[in-house]
């Protein structure tokens, strides 16, 4: 060994010390940065011919813990779902109303009772008239905003949703173009430690979008699936598509069928051709694109349903006569005068004690029928659709309400159709029906005071085509010709008397009276559906946004809470830690003047010997 | 937290510090806002699981505002419908103290009461006209038209329209026939006696009710037959001092007695009504006899019979059915050559005839009409199940007997020449005293007045109840909402202290870094 061999192993050692060097500034300097992870030099001992001749940098190594990552991923996924949801529950429930707002759906609804209150009072007040009409139309013109705002925020979802999906892409290609460099650099034995930062935040960021889990396939490749084991990634990268809406309508709606649906949906298409609906097949169970699917699907179009039913619970209150049947032997005979599509009756009957009722809609389009017994809230009630009009409508109720094991037969009379029990067991107790009002006066005491658009069209809850109700709390007008005669709202019938109340208290007592609220609204259940007045009714549907928008933050918070503490662990062992970096540089400070001193010893020496 | 932020292992990098200092400086600023606002949140789901009290509250609060809106519209027009009817129970009580024998004429035919009542009808019609911010309160439904014609639209005629004047006037003439005697028929001494029989004028003139005689040898029989005969007469001479009562019944139900009272025959004061000498036989005692009672019978007709066949006009005339028009005189709507043809045609009717007489008749009433509770014409819901029942109309019975009788009153003229006129006064004054003192006409509008006080007793009571139930409503909602300013401000003093300490320990840390020491 001569001091040649020493100067070689002092000058590997002070290379060493500078790569060590570069490690510290590298790991200092981006400390900072998202996605970082600690890298540490593996020096090892240049042996040769069995004798240690210096050190050598071997690799650059990140400090990771493999396991903590993936469960931080699919925590991130759960967190982002969570706060999605909650960002977009917390805007909707102020749609509904706010503690002591003006415009809160419950305070116009109990300004517009209040209104119909004062009228009954004074039914000749011109001014009490007028109030009640401006009150219908804030009334109006706040069920019109809130549905604007709840499609508003699905538009903000769909765009979101093709955001996220181009975000989502973008992370595939980077995963993709980098895997590729990863592969490469690590076959020629270069590090790849920076390019496994770089792809493992790509992957994050896909995390964050979706539930993803990663499988290391060695040699730097990997394979990138949803949680459900759809791969998105593997040796090349899949494409999401999605066609965002230019707007939405309430009208619009997801389908699991991609014919019926009229809303773009996230596909995933390999790039051997092969495409899937992600959200048809229900691969993409978590992350941000999850929550917005189930915003804009289920979540927005649920809102809109309480907005619609609670305005076609007002239109019909106040604009349908409700008139009872006339008993005849055996039965009762029930009248279809005037009776809009939607319009309907219901005969009340008991059979082996049990009080039960068969409730006949008027459906002019055939395409409806038959229909589910769930459209009235009653589960006791079974419900037949036929066109009232129709010349064979008296056999097609026989038919179906045969074929409904129902033992009523029903006959053609004088205005409209008498029902008779076919046995002695079953016994008619009654009847009523419900035909929509048109005209201001003249029709009994129902007021059509609101109309469904601004063309002043009837509301009848018909299901004909895209059922009326769909959206109707957009369309929702206060009836332009009660607008032009205030006076309609007190005088029912000609010559009736200027400060008769009956219209007014029947207004009044309608919008209070206790109604059945469908049970796709999510208040009730099927068996026991929302039962209360359109104030309560209202009072509801912001209790259910807002206790809904107050659990989305609780758990929004605890999942972030959840993320926090494993980012923490997880910085723990792969962030950069200044002081260690600083004790590291001592070290190699150190190493280095040790190193710089071996040289000039071996220099001293070799001058020594030049000199002797 | 949804997105995978930079890791730093240890220092004022560590993701879970900046994160808790995030919250401490969010929570502050929340606390500054619960201090500013004075609400716990500005939405519903801050509010926690209070919101469903603070939405049923809400109800209750805006439910119970509208009851009281309601309620002191209401109690307003209950007060003044009170002191309108208060008016009119007043007017009618002048009259108690009227003194009927007060004959003294004004330049308008008329007496000085009778003036009096002129003006008392004016006032009673503008009672019954009261209207609360342009709502006629006795007008039943039809609240935009004012219930009651003027005085004297009431009185006279409009057009082809009878008014009440000449109601009366028809009436006199049905009730008195031509002759004057009521519609009566005296017959001529045959023998000792002579016939009274009611013609058959149907419900017009007098009526035999009744015949009681003391008379020594009188010969009194009946009423027998319909329309009712009775017989007077003689079979030998009275005693002086006998005495045959005839008992009449008038149109308006009151009853008149003429007495028939022998005198001797050499008695030589004069004759008081009904008192007659007996003459030189039987015969001739009974022609005095019949020749003192058709003029007692003449006198009563022209005094008695007037008045009541006036306040039976004024009856028929105020209190027509509703929806009909009044009874009148049949024949009132012929057609006739000249205008005795008319009278003639009038003092022979027989029957009452409202067929037509609406569009023929003054209404004196115009509000709206009908065969149900006036009080339901009007009602108020001021609670929970509680609906109060105020409407009146001016033509129920305790209103209506105060027009009516005051109209009646001052529609009859008089004239100073006329011998009967003070006793025809003095009839027709009894029976408007009579009627607007009775207790029947004052109990009428007390019940109205009683109707309504309950109404405003029930409302009372209703705005107590709210003001009990608002303030509960109100503590719910404030105890759910409202934050105790004191505590936020304690806390927000506690989280300060906690954040100062937080930024001086990350102060701290951030210059124990290996950094600053080397």
């Amino acid at each position: 060994m001569g001091l040649s061999s020493a100067l070689g192993a002092a000058l590997s050692g002070l290379k060493a010390s500078q790569s060590g060097l570069d490690l510290v500034a590298a790991n200092v300097a981006n400390a900072g940065v998202a996605g970082y992870t600690k890298k540490t030099l593996v020096t090892e001992q240049a042996v040769a011919g069995g004798v240690t001749v210096g050190v050598k940098a071997d690799d650059v190594r990140r400090e990771l813990d493999v396991y903590l990552q993936r469960q931080l991923r699919t925590e991130t996924a759960g967190a982002s779902y969570a706060t999605t949801r909650a960002n977009y529950l917390d805007r909707l429930q102020s749609v509904f109303g706010t503690p002591g707002g003006e415009l809160s759906l419950d305070s116009v609804a109990q300004d517009f009772a209040g209104a119909l209150d004062a009228l009954a009072a004074s039914p000749d007040d011109p001014s009490a008239r007028s109030n009640v009409l401006s009150q219908a139309q804030i009334f109006a013109q706040t069920l019109n905003g809130a549905s604007n705002s709840v499609q508003e925020l699905r538009g903000q979802a769909d765009q979101a949703m093709s955001a996220g999906v181009d975000k989502a892409n973008e992370a595939l290609k980077s995963i993709e173009s980098l895997t590729t460099q990863i592969v490469r650099a690590s076959a020629q034995g270069q590090s790849t430690a920076a390019l496994e930062d770089q792809r493992d935040q790509a992957i994050d960021t896909l995390s964050s979008l979706m539930d993803v889990k990663v499988e290391d396939l060695g040699g730097g490749q990997i394979r990138v699936k949803t949680q459900s084991g759809l791969s998105l990634y593997d040796g090349q990268a899949s494409t999401l598509q999605f066609q965002p809406s230019s707007s939405i309508v309430p009208g619009a709606r997801y389908s699991s069928d991609a014919s019926a649906s009229s809303l773009g949906t996230i596909t995933l298409v390999r790039p051997s051709g092969y495409s899937v609906d992600l959200l048809a097949s229900g691969q993409l169970r978590s992350g941000e694109l999850r929550a917005l699917a189930d915003l804009r699907d289920k979540t927005f179009p649920q809102a809109q349903t309480q907005l619609d039913e609670l305005a076609s619970g007002l239109a019909q209150a106040l604009g349908s006569n409700v008139t009872a049947g006339s008993a005849i032997a055996g039965g009762v005979d029930l009248t279809t005068q005037g009776a809009l599509s939607g319009d309907r009756l219901s005969v009340a009957y008991s059979v082996g004690g049990t009080t039960r009722s068969v409730t006949i809609v008027n459906v002019g389009d055939a395409s409806k029928l038959p229909l589910a017994d769930s459209l009235t809230a009653d589960p006791n009630d079974t419900v037949i659709g036929i066109d009232f009009s129709s010349p064979t409508a008296v056999a097609d109720l026989n038919a179906a309400l045969a074929a409904r094991g129902v033992g009523i037969s029903a006959s053609a009379s004088a205005d409209g159709f008498a029902f008779t029990s076919n046995s002695a067991a079953l016994e008619i107790s009654g009847g009523s029906s419900r035909i929509t009002a048109t005209a201001l006066s003249g029709e009994g005491l129902a007021l059509p005071v609101f109309v469904d658009g601004a063309g002043g069209g009837p509301y009848s809850n018909s299901l004909d085509g895209n059922a009326q109700r769909t959206g109707f709390a957009g369309r929702i007008a206060v009836n332009p010709d009660l607008l032009g005669d205030p006076a309609a709202l007190t005088a029912y019938a000609s010559g009736s008397a200027s400060g008769d109340d009956a219209r007014p208290v029947f207004l009044r007592d309608a919008l209070k009276a206790q109604t059945s609220f469908s049970a796709d609204t999510g208040l009730g259940g099927p068996g026991s559906p929302f039962t209360g007045s359109i104030v309560s009714f209202a009072s509801g549907v912001i209790n259910m946004q807002a206790s809904a928008s107050a659990a989305a933050t609780r758990i929004a918070d605890g999942q972030s809470l959840v993320v926090s503490a494993l980012t923490d662990r997880f910085s723990e062992s792969s962030g950069v830690d200044t002081d260690e970096e600083m004790g590291k540089l001592i070290q190699l400070q150190t190493a280095y003047s040790a190193n710089a001193r071996v040289i000039t010893a071996v220099k001293e020496m070799l001058d020594m010997l030049m000199n002797v | 937290m949804t997105s995978i932020g930079p890791y730093a292992a240890s220092g004022v990098g560590r993701p879970s510090l900046v994160d808790a200092l995030a919250k401490s400086r969010s929570q502050l600023s929340d606390l500054t806002q619960q201090l500013s606002t004075g609400m716990v949140s500005t939405t519903y789901a801050g509010l926690g699981d209070g919101r469903a009290t603070s939405l049923a509250m809400r109800a209750k609060l805006a439910t119970l505002s509208s009851y009281d809106a309601t309620a002191a519209t209401v109690s307003t027009r209950v007060s003044l419908m009170a002191t309108a009817l208060q008016r009119l129970d007043d007017i009618g009580a002048e009259y108690k103290l009227a003194d009927p024998n007060d004959f003294t004429l004004t330049t308008g035919s008329v007496t000085v009461t009778q003036s009096q009542a002129a003006i008392d009808l004016q006032d009673a019609i503008s009672q019954l006209n009261t209207d609360v911010g342009g709502r006629f309160v006795f007008s039943g439904r039809a609240t935009d038209t004012k219930p009651v014609l003027s005085a004297d639209a009431i009185l006279s005629d409009d057009g082809s329209k009878a008014g009440l004047r000449t109601v009366i006037a028809e009436r006199k003439l049905a009730d008195l026939g031509a002759d004057g005697r009521g519609r009566i028929d005296v017959s001529a001494v045959s023998g000792s006696s002579f016939t009274v029989a009611q013609e058959a004028s149907g419900p017009f003139g007098f009526k035999i009710s009744s015949l009681s005689s003391s008379m020594t040898n009188g010969a009194a029989s009946g009423p027998t037959g319909s329309p009712a005969a009775i017989t007077l007469g003689l079979t030998g001479q009275p005693e002086t001092g006998d005495q045959t009562r005839v008992g009449l019944t008038l149109p308006d139900g009151s009853t008149e007695e003429i007495v028939l009272t022998v005198k001797a025959a050499d008695d030589a004061s004069a004759l008081a009504e009904g008192e007659f000498r007996i003459g030189a036989t039987p015969e001739e005692t009974a022609a005095n006899m019949r020749a003192s009672f058709d003029a007692a019978l003449r006198t009563r007709a022209d005094t008695a019979l007037v008045a009541a066949s006036a306040v039976q006009a004024g009856e028929d005339f105020f209190n027509a059915p509703p929806g009909g028009g009044p009874a009148r005189v049949a024949g009132f709507d012929g057609t006739y050559a000249s205008d005795a043809e008319r009278i003639a045609a009038l003092q022979n009717a027989t029957s009452l005839d409202s067929t037509d007489s609406a569009d023929k008749t003054v209404s004196w009433y115009v509000g709206e009409t009908g065969t149900d509770d006036p009080r339901k014409t009007a009602a108020a819901k001021i609670d929970d199940g509680v609906t109060i029942a105020y409407g009146a109309r001016a033509n129920e019975a305790g209103a209506r007997q105060v027009v009516q009788n005051l109209a009646v009153f001052s529609a009859v003229t008089f004239s100073a020449d006329d011998p009967n006129a003070k006793a025809r006064y003095s009839a027709l004054a009894n029976r408007t005293i009579s009627a607007l003192g009775s207790s029947d006409a004052t109990a009428a509008v007390k019940t109205m007045t009683t109707d309504l006080a309950t109404a405003n007793t029930a409302i009372k009571a209703a705005s107590s109840r709210h003001a009990a139930a608002k303030t509960i409503a109100q503590d719910a909602i404030s105890n759910v909402e409202s934050v105790d300013k004191d505590e936020v401000t304690l806390r927000i003093l506690a989280l300060q202290t906690q954040l100062q300490a937080s930024y001086q320990a990350t102060a701290t840390l951030k210059d124990l870094s290996l950094v600053n020491f080397l």
